[in-house]
């Protein structure tokens, strides 16, 4: 059987979830062996067309031409993953939805390099097209990208677990963020991550996206309760996950006292 | 048998069991009493009010490669190490008389589960003080006739221990200052929550009662009261393949019943989708489905599903309101 073409695309972006599928060192050679990597800028210099078996994309859309780019990929491709926080929910630069976008530019490339030319809002790939599945986080757990690939191989349809943060953080055994009258995103918060951040004393904010069943007015009441500030809590949860239904939502909740 | 032994004295014995390499004891680290194994006795807090993390970690794993295979053999990951835990509190050794009793049912034996438990000692340390979330007055479970090998009970200069198994006869036979006692240990346990039997058979015309929907509404169904609960030992089993596809390992994973897709099935129904159904789930399995079943009650009053609730959210209080 012939190996599937899998290209790894970027648009906005870091590239360090990227890095992360690079720096899979011990298996990388064994991933070699089982596809056929057509298509990765940053790993590879001879590039082919589509189209692709799969195709996984880093990075948001937030020019005009990615968002003619992502569309293409998706055509050309039989399965498209979003790679990372930025693909899955905006990342850290969703925040130019919400601040003057002139500011955000200057603070980020400096006066003599304003011409990069962001011209739309930073938006999730599935805010323009069907995304099949998600690798989350910022960055990426590389394992969690070894075991898609795994998944699709074996031709499994890959399942996520849906858990919160909260439960790798009791099995760290840590004292919960909110016990000790803090913030934190961890309960509203897709775990797989090993609660890495909460596990060393950092609240969670978030970055590998809202649970489909969360309870949202129950996770403000308790930081509302803890006395954290309404902009305390929009900054944390717009810091990775700036998406409209999200973000306007507890922005919502919080401005008419309703958790 | 029961014996007076010297502080002294069990500091002593202590020390040998460390120096062996295999004892288990609560530590404190920071805020937290954890169980930890112990290279110097020194380390063991004897004064805790039960830890916010049991030992359930030690017997279900959140994470368990259950075997290793490949093309032509499959390797059993059977844990053969001997353990000696240490300070275990009463309620918890019920815990695991309560895992006994799911995992270890004749036909139908854990292995996994089999093995640990077999190659545990357990010396278990009754309270001297209770917490704050404490019910275990209310079932019975603050003091043990079974499932010890010692039991120690802090007389303020000496221990009273209970000898309840042959292993545990052994142990004690190599201490030099002990002497056979009739006297019976001191009870101090007071201030408890408290959680009747009347109140406890009120589940039975309850099912439908509104009170579910109302105090679930402040659960994120975070799954901190499963996952610290040292009687919950459900778990989800998944195969991880090599990339050669030709060996791999098989891995037991916790899973809670307080997560939507716990009951998903193929075709996509979940059967119970709404939050108050799930929260309602956690209280019937543990007062309601399992003493239909095994004839007493599967919680142990622990307290600790209260104790790890970011919403405050208590067991007891629900009950009682019943």
């Amino acid at each position: 059987m012939a190996k599937p073409r899998v290209g790894i695309f970027d648009l906005t972006s870091c590239d360090g979830c990227q890095v992360e599928i690079l720096n899979l060192e011990d298996s990388l050679l064994d991933i070699l062996g089982k596809i056929d990597l057509v298509n990765f800028r940053i790993g590879k210099e001879v590039k082919e067309e589509g189209p692709y078996d799969v195709a996984i994309v880093e990075g948001s859309v937030s020019k005009t031409d990615e968002i003619e780019r992502i569309k293409k990929i998706r055509d050309q491709s039989k399965i498209l993953i979003a790679l990372g926080a930025c693909a899955t929910h905006g990342g850290v630069q969703a925040n130019i939805n919400f601040m003057d976008e002139n500011e955000v530019k200057k603070a980020a490339y400096g006066e003599e390099r304003l011409t990069e030319n962001y011209d739309v809002k930073s938006k999730p790939l599935s805010h323009y097209v069907d995304v099949d599945f998600n690798i989350r986080g910022c960055p990426i757990d590389k394992h969690d990208f070894v075991d898609i690939l795994k998944q699709l191989l074996i031709g499994k349809i890959p399942k996520e677990k849906h858990n919160p943060v909260c439960m790798e953080c009791r099995y760290n055994e840590n004292v919960c963020q909110f016990q000790k009258k803090g913030k934190c995103l961890g309960p509203l918060t897709h775990g797989g991550c090993n609660a890495v951040c909460p596990s060393n004393n950092i609240a969670c904010d978030g970055c590998r996206g809202p649970l489909e069943d969360l309870n949202l007015k129950a996770g403000l009441r308790i930081m509302k309760e803890n006395n954290v500030s309404d902009k305390d809590i929009l900054n944390m949860v717009r810091k990775f996950t700036g998406i409209d239904n999200y973000y306007e939502k507890i922005e919502e909740l919080l401005k008419n006292g309703n958790y | 048998m029961k014996y007076t032994v010297s502080k002294n004295e069990v500091k002593n014995f202590l020390d040998k069991l460390s120096a062996s390499g295999n004892l288990i004891a609560p530590v404190r680290e920071n805020s937290l009493v954890k169980f930890k194994k112990i290279a110097n006795p020194d380390e063991i807090e004897f004064d805790y009010i039960n830890s916010k993390y049991s030992i359930k970690k030690y017997f279900l794993l959140d994470k368990e490669v259950l075997f290793e295979y490949d093309k032509d053999s499959i390797k059993e990951n059977i844990e053969e190490k001997q353990r000696i835990f240490f300070g275990i509190r009463p309620c918890d050794v019920h815990s695991l008389l309560v895992m006994d009793k799911l995992l270890l049912e004749e036909g139908m034996e854990d292995i996994y589960y089999k093995n640990k438990r077999k190659n545990s000692l357990i010396f278990a340390l009754k309270c001297s003080k209770s917490g704050e979330n404490c019910f275990c007055r209310s079932l019975g479970t603050d003091d043990l006739k079974e499932g010890y090998d010692l039991l120690f009970y802090d007389e303020g200069n000496y221990y009273i221990v209970k000898t309840g198994s042959e292993k545990g006869d052994n142990f004690i036979s190599k201490l030099e200052e002990k002497q056979e006692t009739e006297d019976e240990p001191s009870d101090p346990l007071e201030n408890q929550k408290k959680l009747s039997q009347d109140q406890i058979e009120k589940l039975r015309e309850s099912f439908n009662s509104d009170i579910w929907k109302k105090e679930s509404a402040i659960c994120f169904s975070c799954a901190g009261c499963t996952t610290t609960c040292p009687t919950c030992g459900c778990f989800d089993v998944k195969d991880d393949p090599d990339l050669d596809f030709e060996s791999g390992k098989r891995i037991r994973l916790d899973a809670s019943c307080q997560l939507k897709n716990y009951t998903g099935v193929a075709g996509g129904h979940v059967f119970r989708d709404e939050r108050s159904k799930r929260f309602k789930h956690r209280i019937y399995h543990k007062f309601k489905y399992f003493v239909d079943q095994y004839g007493s009650e599967m919680c142990i009053g622990c307290g600790r599903c209260i104790t790890n609730c970011p919403a405050n959210i208590d067991m007891v209080k629900i009950l009682n309101k019943l």
